[in-house]
């Protein structure tokens, strides 16, 4: 196991300093949180007609209240986090780690878009709760979501009985 | 090997967090004590004063200049792993005093010093970067540093030492449930 944390704070390391590399944000995670933002305000707009998106913003025609989806906020880290720890198991086959992080990668951003949405109105009703919420809480819950796919997929490597302990 | 479900293991998480999260909120000026406390060791070009569970900073550029100006560090911007780490071992099998135990060891030996560095940087990069404050290291290194203890150390943190600590859980969850 004391292979699979050094390989795992390795990989992570290294992914991380990749997205935070200039040309890699320009290409993928400036584009990817624009993204983020248009498919967050392009829900909300089916049942709320007062939603704007202005690239990476969201505000409140109505209101006037605004968000923007900064690093951080576009669940680029969670997933990088995810993707370390499926790299740096050491008992699944290539294939199985790809299903992995396709799956994982999927389950964070329809959560990170749920945060989105939830921190959009919670903002409008509450200020101190939408800190509250924006700065600790779903931080805490994107995190166990990454915790909860990543042991998902290992019961399901076992299951598949290629997991070899 | 223990056989605790993973589906009863995540339940009694998200019954733990709030309880957690209402604690440490409620002793977030005890936990900022301890940043101010260390931090008043780190730096000659601060004046540094608690309020609640922030910290108020006052730079000083030279021994004998201060400039009016007061700065903010929130350190629970970098300790909100506290709570979820403390969700994670209470929820877990073994008797108390392993969970216990290794809550308080990841939170002595590893999330204070993160929630320490969390604030001391996010400190020295406003400095530097808003103020020219003269530093040892380069500008790009402190924001660098700055973006790890802020989107990367506080989230992974509580996982690591979860999973260093109780790895005959994560290894042994019921397949079948």
């Amino acid at each position: 196991m004391f292979n699979f944390f050094i390989t795992f704070l390795l990989v992570l390391i290294t992914l991380f300093a990749l997205e935070l590399w200039q040309p890699v944000q320009d290409a993928l995670i400036i584009p990817w949180t624009n993204a983020v933002a248009l498919m967050a305000g392009t829900l909300m707009q089916s049942f709320d007609h007062d939603v704007l998106v202005n690239k990476e913003m969201l505000h409140s025609a109505k209101t006037g209240f605004a968000v923007v989806i900064r690093a951080g906020c576009n669940g680029i880290e969670a997933t990088i986090i995810l993707i370390a720890s499926m790299l740096a198991f050491p008992h699944a086959q290539i294939k199985q780690r790809l299903i992995g992080i396709s799956v994982g990668f999927l389950t964070i951003q329809s959560l990170n878009i749920l945060r989105i949405i939830s921190l959009y109105y919670l903002g409008q009703w509450n200020k101190l709760l939408f800190e509250w919420a924006h700065l600790y809480v779903w931080e805490v819950l994107i995190m166990l979501d990454v915790l909860i796919v990543f042991l998902v997929w290992l019961r399901w490597i076992s299951s598949k009985q290629l997991y070899v302990k | 090997m223990l056989n605790k479900s993973l589906l009863q293991f995540i339940f009694t998480v998200l019954l733990w967090l709030p309880v957690c999260f209402a604690i440490w909120f409620l002793t977030a000026s005890i936990h900022s004590h301890l940043i101010t406390f260390a931090l008043s060791f780190s730096s000659e070009w601060t004046t540094l004063h608690q309020i609640g569970y922030t910290i108020e900073v006052i730079p000083r550029f030279s021994p004998s200049s201060y400039i009016n100006l007061q700065l903010t560090v929130n350190p629970l911007l970098y300790g909100y792993g506290v709570p979820f780490l403390a969700a994670l071992c209470f929820s877990s099998s073994g008797n108390w005093e392993k969970r216990l135990g290794v809550f308080l060891m990841g939170y002595f030996v590893i999330l204070l010093p993160i929630q320490l560095f969390g604030s001391w940087i996010s400190l020295w990069k406003t400095l530097i970067f808003d103020f020219n404050a003269p530093s040892f290291f380069k500008p790009e290194i402190i924001a660098l540093f700055y973006q790890l203890s802020s989107l990367i150390l506080p989230p992974v943190a509580p996982l690591v030492i979860w999973l260093w600590g109780f790895q005959d859980d994560w290894q042994n969850f019921d397949a079948k449930t």
